[in-house]
């Protein structure tokens, strides 16, 4: 029984490093080598914990293996397009011109039903709307609307831009986050003497703050 | 970059660690082998003196090995080993029939008979 925890609390280790390994990426965005390696990674590290007679090593090797084989593939394929291409593939036009390309559709086996959730995945429902469409690489689904349906820029509207970063916390749980402060070139005086209610101060860098008491936001 | 020299030093790592398993368990089985080979030909000459000592040296050889084998080969596979082993050491002790004293040190080097 301490055996299996044991292993179970190395194996555990050993998947998040290599999850870390491979980098950033969410389940959605996984290139199709990814997918694969995630899918035999999760199968092998269950091998050492369900028979104990496997040795645990025989489990970590070819996990380590894996992880590092991709990571050094991925290196590889940045330098070589062709590489990418072969491993990867290459993403898909689907609506051009606002006309969708059924032959496209058929080799990607994208259903109507298929193309109708991934617009509506993108907050597109009705087809009209779409000038341009293209599927990923990863499975996902870009759109492009038709100007006409887009939604006007401050440019558009002849508004002067504000380019100013976003409010950042200041105040956590009532503890005062200094570097932030000092990161946002903001004086601790902005922060009231007593933290203590506070459970979220923002400010800006021009030193606009907003407050959410831990009780009610003020 | 970072995670790039991780990787080739983990597959550096583990590709050294395979050739020194690799060759230590291979040369350990070799001269585990040879000691069968060598109890093999006792046995078949009747002398069961040397039968003896060749199957306490062979059972300690192995026992050596076993422990280092632990962490790479599956346990049931070194299991089934250890049984003829014990096996064997009973029937040395016995006295049998030499015939099947050989037929047991034959499939201890090949390992053919399950225990």
């Amino acid at each position: 029984m301490s055996a299996i925890m044991i292993r179970s609390i190395i194996l555990y280790m050993l998947i998040i490093f290599a999850v870390r390994l491979m980098g950033k990426r969410q389940l959605g965005e996984l290139q199709p080598s990814e997918l694969v390696i995630t899918i035999l990674v999760s199968n092998i590290a269950t091998l050492p914990l369900e028979d104990t007679d496997i040795p645990l090593l025989l489990g970590i090797t070819p996990i380590l293996a894996l992880v590092c084989c991709e990571v050094l593939v991925s290196c590889i394929i940045l330098k070589l397009p062709f590489l990418r291409r072969l491993t990867s593939g290459s993403p898909k036009i689907i609506i051009s011109n606002g006309v969708i390309d059924r032959k496209a559709l058929r080799e990607l086996r994208f259903s109507v039903d298929d193309l109708m959730t991934a617009l509506r995945g993108q907050q597109v429902f009705d087809l009209a709307e779409v000038q341009f469409a293209i599927v990923e690489t990863t499975g996902s689904i870009s759109v492009m609307k038709k100007q006409s349906e887009d939604t006007p820029t401050r440019r558009d509207l002849g508004i002067s831009p504000e380019n100013a970063d976003p409010p950042q916390v200041i105040v956590s749980d009532g503890r005062i986050l200094s570097e932030t402060l000092e990161n946002m070139g903001l004086d601790k005086k902005i922060i009231p003497d007593s933290t203590e209610d506070i459970f979220i101060m923002t400010a800006d860098e021009q030193g606009n703050t907003f407050t959410a008491g831990k009780g009610a936001a003020k | 970059m970072t995670r790039m020299w991780i990787s080739i030093f983990i597959i550096l790592t583990l590709t050294g660690m395979s050739a020194v398993t690799g060759h230590s368990i291979d040369t350990s089985c070799r001269e585990l082998i040879a000691l069968t080979e060598e109890l093999a030909d006792s046995a078949k000459n009747g002398d069961t003196r040397q039968v003896e000592e060749l199957t306490e040296e062979l059972a300690a050889e192995w026992e050596e090995f076993r422990r280092g084998a632990e962490a790479v080969v599956r346990k049931n596979k070194l299991a089934d080993v250890d049984c003829m082993i014990a096996r064997l050491k009973r029937f040395t002790d016995t006295e049998a029939d030499a015939a099947e004293l050989s037929a047991m040190i034959k499939n201890i080097s090949n390992y053919s008979e399950p225990c």
